[in-house]
């Protein structure tokens, strides 16, 4: 019997002390499924890695074959009349790339897109065919869609969907990087390369032009606080963290490599004692909140009364959505005010909306 | 003690289990000092007696002891006057002897307080009454089922109950145990501490042992026999409609204790 | 009545092997808090806490001090409720959820995201959810009036699959970005967040229902004998079952509705504490909590420091949990029926 209790003592800790040598082991598991890189060596018709460009931009000659994010190559018999997509970020590219009129299907929900309402407002009465977790599969073929575009999260969709002689994309943008393959993808199906390319070029032209004014000042600390929760942040490998070094700002939390939002500690946020902390677009507390939070009492950013939130008014700037070069923008501004005055911020942003998506963010926001 | 105040009455108790009835209309009296017997077949409401008495069963009828209604006592107004010993203990964790016997005091113990040291005294005279003397720091779990049942004898005969109930206590006993369980019932029960009523298994030990026989037959009582007194034949008559065709004996013993004894006759 | 004299009976650990286990573990304890103290993102050091560096005193109170407060006195309560759960109940898996309390809490959590803003919002909502999950099973068992100890387990899990609908339907109407990620977040539990801002209540109430909890040690294994034996050895065996577990409860609804939801402590402390004294007194409740609170101290020092963010202390306390649950069952279910 005492050997017996020795032994599941041995082996309680044996269990701790393996996982203690493993380090993290919640943490770490990769979100995003797909290599980032979809051509194929033979693929002529569409090189991922290679976003479309003005110059290269050309009409789409049907029947192409295309390369989506998944790494499937998907014919494209002839031009899309009939769109859908379950992603907000792929329904968003759509009205971008100016195809709103040919989309008959989107996700649940479509009233949470504050951009739907203010650039297709039709969308909030088109039929719903899922989330970006799961596709209603019956929904989707009822509409007889020439494409689906789904994210690439419901790739085990594929199969059920070709079955029901479906074409089906499957996109994921998650970076920047992919965004534009996105773009260049969805260009080449529907025969909008031009529109992509403006796009792409649009945000080139903004990252350059913030790394231009930018180069050479002094970067603040800048902690950003997430969706659910004040003490999730994002680590280097996120969207939200290239977007605070875009716009000239060092992410206290770059050291964390998990793709996926994270829990901090106040302990750890008062170590780190950031210069401003940005709360997430779509976040469920408020500025108020963390300026009036005592546990954070005594942290510079606080202080210095240095708290601000990603405008959400038309799109959360703090996803990869076509527009998601805005957020650095704004952040830009907040963050080198003399390098990047507000009015020109503004002018920035009130271009892109109203080239690609009709109206004017000034207005509304 | 008069006829009209008795020191235990059981007055027209009837109960059962759902709709099925088991005690049919059973009224019978108790002798302060008395150490009384309950035999019957297997399932004609021995059991059922007991737990109806100290109200663990309800039932119709009432019970009196010393003229206070037994029904109309908290659990805990209860306890204090009367002891009940299960077939078996349902005591399943590990506890010490000397906690197990320590529980039956229970009913004098304010709800936040603990045994007294004069409580303990008393809980190890009682375990030494019942030769379990030298167990009390032992698992109560790792005793055999005949010590259990000792020590739960203990845990009744500490805690000062005026009437004790007890449910076929030899049935896990063996041969001097069963004898040695009944003396110290008698003695108990002798010195006017209060009466006992013994639900018994072995009839023989029913005849030698109680100064009172209720005879429980399909949940009524057929016979209530005095052993010291009636006359053998119509014992065995009585004792027939339970067992069967019987014949009693007289035998001494080498002290020249009288002892009955029974012998089963072909059916 | 007696005069009463609970206090030093209380604590006087009668075996000597159990004197020394709980002297051991409290020494484990002590080391662990002093551990716990000095371990965090914060960089503390006695200088700096000597000289009266304002930040560094301010997350030493706030924060450090907190966390370790809730490890130790939440990790306590849950064992010594644990060992209360198991001995009423008679079953060596016996645990809040036997009456539907974390899922109540749960429940409670998620609406308090859904619907409320603020970490004490949450705070509050899942204890009300826990009392609600509590007080539904504990009415429904009273309306059986036979006081059957079956009756509270069916009720418990009545009220056990009520709460869990009850949190699909909440999930289900929850963003899945925001508020989905907060609630399963909350289900996992942690210790972050936890600021001496937001406990004092919670540990106070805490702190009560162990007390009384001990001063009740007697009436718990009174409990654990059958029913008919208990009610004869003077235990108004409904109401008292009833009382023992609303205290029980009500120490593990304020820790739960701090922390979320933490798995196997309340089983494996008591577990732990009876295989080691073989017991069932009032020391061997001492050393379960005292287990409670050794197991999560130490799982949430873990959870802060093996990995550059902040880990569910549920998977440290499960992955101690399991391999002892496995011993357990290979050792065979001595002591209980």
């Amino acid at each position: 019997m005492h050997i017996n209790r020795l032994l599941s003592l041995l082996l309680a800790g044996a269990v701790v002390l393996s996982l203690a040598a493993c380090g993290s082991p919640a943490a770490g598991t990769a979100t995003a499924g797909a290599p980032a890189s979809s051509s194929q060596q033979e693929q002529p018709l569409l090189l991922a890695d290679d976003p479309l460009t003005p110059e290269t931009a050309a009409a789409t000659t049907y029947p192409v074959i295309v390369t989506d994010q998944a790494g499937r190559k998907v014919t494209v018999s002839s031009e899309p009349r009939r769109l859908v997509s379950s992603y907000y970020i792929s329904t968003s590219m759509l009205i971008a790339l100016g195809l709103q009129d040919r989309v008959v299907g989107v996700e649940n929900q479509p009233e949470k897109r504050p951009i739907y309402a203010l650039s297709a407002p039709e969308f909030l009465e088109l039929a719903s065919i899922g989330t970006a977790k799961e596709i209603d599969l019956e929904a989707c073929a009822a509409l007889k869609p020439d494409l689906v575009v789904l994210p690439l999260k419901l790739l085990d969709s594929a199969e059920s969907l070709e079955a029901l002689g479906l074409t089906v994309l499957y996109v994921n943008p998650e970076n920047q990087q992919l965004l534009e393959e996105a773009l260049t993808l969805l260009g080449v199906a529907t025969n909008t390369q031009a529109r992509a390319a403006d796009l792409i070029a649009f945000s080139d032209a903004q990252a350059d032009r913030l790394a231009d004014v930018l180069a050479g000042v002094a970067k603040p600390k800048v902690y950003l606080g997430g969706n659910s929760d004040f003490l999730n942040t994002a680590g280097a490998a996120m969207y939200q963290s290239d977007l605070i070094t875009m716009a000239g700002g060092i992410n206290v939390a770059a050291e964390i490599t998990d793709t996926y939002w994270v829990q901090t500690s106040y302990e750890q946020v008062l170590a780190w004692d950031p210069e401003y902390i940005i709360l997430a677009s779509d976040a469920t507390y408020t500025v108020a909140d963390v300026l009036a939070d005592p546990n954070l009492e005594g942290c510079t950013a606080i202080e210095t009364g240095h708290v601000y939130q990603i405008p959400g008014n038309a799109e959360a700037w703090d996803s990869p959505v076509p527009g998601g070069i805005l957020g650095a923008v704004w952040l830009a501004g907040i963050l080198h005010p003399e390098q990047c005055p507000a009015d020109e911020t503004a002018e920035v942003i009130d271009e892109f909306y109203q080239t690609f998506y009709g109206f004017t963010y000034s207005e509304i926001a | 003690m008069n006829e009209a105040h008795p020191f235990f009455a059981a007055i027209h108790l009837s109960a059962g289990y759902g709709r099925q009835p088991v005690l049919r209309d059973i009224s019978f009296t108790l002798e302060q000092g008395c150490l009384a017997g309950v035999l019957g077949a297997n399932g004609c409401g021995k059991t059922t007696l007991l737990k109806a008495i100290c109200g663990i069963l309800p039932h119709a009828g009432r019970c009196t002891l010393q003229e206070t209604c037994l029904e109309q006592l908290t659990p805990r107004q209860l306890a204090r006057r009367c002891g009940y010993i299960p077939q078996r203990s349902g005591i399943s964790i590990d506890l010490s002897v000397l906690e197990v016997v320590l529980m039956g005091f229970n009913p004098q113990l304010g709800l936040l307080e603990h045994p007294t040291p004069a409580m303990r005294e008393k809980a190890r005279r009682a375990l030494a009454l019942t030769g379990l003397a030298h167990r009390e720091k032992d698992n109560y779990l790792q005793l055999s089922e005949g010590q259990k049942q000792l020590c739960i004898l203990a845990r009744t005969l500490a805690a000062d109950s005026q009437l004790l109930l007890l449910d076929e206590p030899e049935s896990a006993l063996d041969f001097r145990h069963r004898y040695r369980i009944l003396d110290l019932l008698r003695t108990w029960a002798g010195k006017g501490n209060g009466s006992a009523l013994v639900a018994l298994h072995d009839p023989l030990l029913a005849l030698n042992c109680c100064d009172q026989l209720l005879v429980l037959s399909d949940g009524w009582v057929q016979a209530c026999l005095t052993p010291g007194k009636d006359a053998l034949p119509r014992i065995e008559r009585e004792l027939a409609a339970i067992y069967g065709p019987v014949s009693l004996q007289y035998c001494t013993g080498r002290n020249g204790q009288r002892q009955i004894v029974l012998l089963k006759e072909p059916d | 009545m007696n005069s009463i004299r609970p206090s030093m009976a209380l604590l006087t650990v009668r075996s000597h092997k159990t004197a020394l286990l709980c002297t051991a573990g409290m020494a484990l304890l002590i080391v662990l808090a002093v551990v716990s103290l000095f371990t965090g993102k914060y960089p503390l050091t006695w200088q700096g806490l000597a000289g009266g560096d304002g930040m560094q005193l301010r997350v030493f109170y706030t924060l450090r001090l907190s966390r370790t407060a809730v490890g130790l006195i939440g990790g306590f309560a849950l064992g010594a409720a644990g060992f209360v759960y198991q001995t009423v109940f008679r079953n060596p898996l016996a645990s809040p959820d036997v009456i539907g309390v974390t899922s109540g809490a749960s429940a409670g959590a998620a609406a308090g995201i859904l619907f409320l803003s603020g970490a004490a919002a949450v705070t509050a909502a899942s204890f009300a959810g826990a009392l609600a999950a509590m007080g539904l099973a504990l009415a429904l068992s009273a309306l059986d009036q036979s006081g059957k100890q079956a009756t509270i387990v069916l009720a418990g899990i009545a009220v056990h699959s009520l709460a869990q609908t009850a949190l699909m339907c909440l999930k289900l109407t929850a963003d899945p970005e925001r508020e989905l990620a907060s609630i399963e977040y909350w289900i996992m539990g942690s210790l972050n967040g936890i600021s001496g801002y937001s406990i004092g209540g919670n540990l106070l109430l805490c702190a009560v229902c162990v007390a009384v909890l001990f001063l009740l040690h007697r009436q718990v294994v009174l409990l654990s004998a059958e029913e008919g034996e208990a009610r004869m050895l003077g235990v108004s065996v409904g109401k008292l079952r009833l009382a023992v577990l609303l205290v029980a409860t009500l120490a593990v609804s304020a820790v739960v509705s701090l922390t979320g939801l933490i798995s196997f402590v309340g089983l494996l402390a008591p577990h732990g504490a009876r295989l080691l004294t073989r017991r069932n007194d009032a020391g061997t409740m001492l050393l379960g909590g005292i287990l409670g609170g050794v197991l999560l101290t130490g799982a949430d020092i873990l959870a802060r420091s093996v990995a550059a963010t902040e880990l569910p202390v549920s998977i440290f306390t499960s992955l101690l949990g399991a391999p002892f649950l496995i011993v357990l069952i290979v050792r065979g279910r001595k002591g209980y029926e």
